[in-house]
């Protein structure tokens, strides 16, 4: 779609682009998001209750993804994506931490239907839409491998 | 023999032909391990789930708050392309050995990318600053 100069005009000008993790319908004004936010003089207040409001379905202490962006103007849009793979993987797998040495101790072992599984849990999220399962798959074998999460074709 | 012995019993030295015949070592003193160390670290590392739990269900991956984790499906459920996805890829050598013509599509897409990377790691070494 091509960007009519009406558009460009329209604009906010954008002052920074803040990527945070924050449990899901637990967010407070108090760190990580409290300094994040106050450095570009956000309003936090407003920031918690909309970020709480739209992550009230979700399990409480989820580690929710947020991408917010701070205009110039003191007002902000941010999107919510679901927790990262690692965190899913580390689920699957029963794990605390992922191993110290990747490619020497194995920690776990999945097999490709679990990477399936997440895969198609990943595609939800707004930055995943455009990409086809099987390169979601490939992307969370690789994040697997570089835990010291051993992927099998059968468990 | 009897020598040493008494060496030995007079001085608490003990020379080392006398240590080879008694059969005696000095091993090291163990250290103690530290609070939280390595050992600790291997612990939490350990898998909570069993085998039979893990291969039926992908535990957290139902972020909702209701409904159940998702279970696993049979092998008929999920598409084709998934059981070649840890198939080994083959190298540059091998597939400079194989007719470019004759090549599938996916690995001729290999070949041009290994390719590249060669080119490029050839010109970086040729112009590295020694």
């Amino acid at each position: 779609m091509a960007t009519t100069l009406k558009d460009a005009v329209a604009r906010k000008p954008v002052l920074a682009t803040i990527r945070l993790i924050v449990p899901a319908g637990a967010a407070r004004p108090a760190p990580p998001v409290g300094p994040a936010l106050g450095f570009y003089r956000l309003n936090l207040m407003a920031f918690c209750k909309d970020f709480n409001a739209r992550t009230q379905k979700y399990k409480a202490e989820t580690p929710m993804q947020v991408t917010l962006t701070a205009y110039k103007d003191s007002t902000f849009e941010f999107v919510v994506k679901s927790p990262s793979v690692s965190w899913f993987l580390k689920k699957a797998a029963g794990i605390e931490t992922a191993s110290g040495r990747p490619g020497h101790t194995v920690v776990s072992s999945l097999s490709l239907r679990h990477v399936y599984e997440i895969a198609k849990l990943k595609q939800s999220d707004p930055y995943c839409k455009h990409m086809s399962l099987e390169a979601l798959c490939k992307s969370i074998i690789g994040t697997a491998n570089s835990m010291g999460i051993e992927i099998v074709k059968d468990l | 023999m009897a020598m040493a012995l008494r060496r030995v019993l007079k001085h608490g030295v003990i020379p080392r032909d006398a240590a080879q015949v008694v059969g005696i070592r000095g091993f090291a003193i163990a250290s103690k391990a530290k609070k939280g160390g390595k050992g600790a670290a291997d612990a939490a590392k350990t898998p909570v789930l069993s085998k039979e739990l893990k291969s039926t269900t992908v535990f957290g991956a139902n972020i909702l708050k209701e409904g159940s984790d998702p279970k696993l499906q049979p092998d008929s459920e999920y598409p084709e392309w998934l059981w070649h996805l840890l198939d080994k890829r083959p190298m540059l050598s091998e597939l400079r050995r194989k007719d470019a013509k004759t090549l599938p599509y996916e690995d001729l897409k290999r070949f041009v990318k290994l390719v590249n990377r060669a080119r490029i790691k050839e010109q970086n070494a040729l112009t590295a600053k020694n």
